[in-house]
């Protein structure tokens, strides 16, 4: 069977066709996003609420539970992404939140063991990483949300430390869930 | 008349999944039969062309119990695309310099 031969020009224009129209964003695992996001939310809502004696768990609980729950889920999804497309953006996207992540358990660590409030921390690191992937993304509202976390993190050096569960937590929820759950949807 | 083109490559389906698998670091059966708009037996046939010559690393695999396909570019298929795009430029007389 005779196979159609291409010449230079026709060859170099199915590179240009196929590069420019392959989807950079194949199967974008924004449920990573969403999830860790709402985990880190509830937990800081469940703090709270340890805090002002409405749930009666052993303090600190709710970071060791929640972010559990994460870490397995994570694993787990993460094993099943290996089995989908994965563009190289997504890979680096995928690798920065999995090192931030990582930094915030640190981060985490270190402020609980030294007694000093872990959550301007908290907000920085995932503000960076909102950043970057709106910037990788080209998407404004990822960008802006990134800057919601900076302003958060600097705000929670003014409020006590009750109040700043709750600035974390309603972070997570406008700076990391809702974009990730309206670009589901662009 | 172009026979220094690496004739494995010098193929429209080929030349269009080694395109694509350039820009992934591995991608679907699925995905490669949605970019490349042919049909599964000819993308399996040309998949085969390739995986013989040390071009792409095939996966077989299973996902909710559906076979599942993981192709990825490997160091030699990387090679042979740089030499191929190489030759165009040269059959077009492009370079680096006056692009």
């Amino acid at each position: 069977m005779s196979e159609t031969i291409l010449n230079p020009n026709e060859s170099l224009a199915i590179i240009q066709k196929v590069v420019n129209s392959t989807r950079q964003d194949y199967h974008i695992q924004r449920k990573f996003y969403i999830l860790w996001g709402i985990l880190i939310a509830v937990a800081s809502f469940s703090q709270y609420a340890i805090e002002k004696n409405i749930l009666s768990l052993p303090k600190y609980y709710p970071w060791i539970f929640f972010p559990g729950v994460g870490l397995i889920l994570s694993i787990y999804w993460g094993y099943a992404g290996k089995k989908t497309s994965l563009s190289y953006y997504n890979h680096f996207v995928l690798t920065m939140w999995f090192t931030l992540y990582i930094a915030l358990g640190l981060t985490l660590y270190i402020s609980l063991y030294n007694q000093v409030s872990p959550f301007p921390y908290i907000l920085v690191c995932v503000g960076i990483g909102t950043s970057i992937s709106g910037f990788l993304m080209k998407n404004l509202l990822f960008i802006l949300c990134g800057l919601i976390f900076g302003i958060g993190s600097i705000y929670c050096l003014f409020i006590p430390f009750q109040q700043q569960l709750l600035l974390n937590g309603v972070c997570m929820l406008l700076g990391n869930v809702m974009p990730n759950l309206i670009s589901q949807h662009v | 008349m172009f026979n220094d083109l690496d004739p494995l490559l010098n193929s429209p389906v080929r030349l269009a999944v080694m395109s694509i698998l350039l820009t992934v670091k591995h991608a679907h059966f699925n995905d490669l039969l949605k970019e490349t708009q042919t049909t599964q037996g000819n993308l399996s046939h040309q998949l085969k062309k390739l995986h013989e010559a040390g071009y792409v690393q095939i996966e077989k695999t299973f996902k909710n119990n559906y076979p599942l396909t993981i192709i990825s570019i490997s160091q030699t298929g990387k090679k042979a695309f740089e030499v191929y795009v190489e030759n165009i430029k040269k059959y077009l007389h492009l370079n680096e310099n006056n692009t």
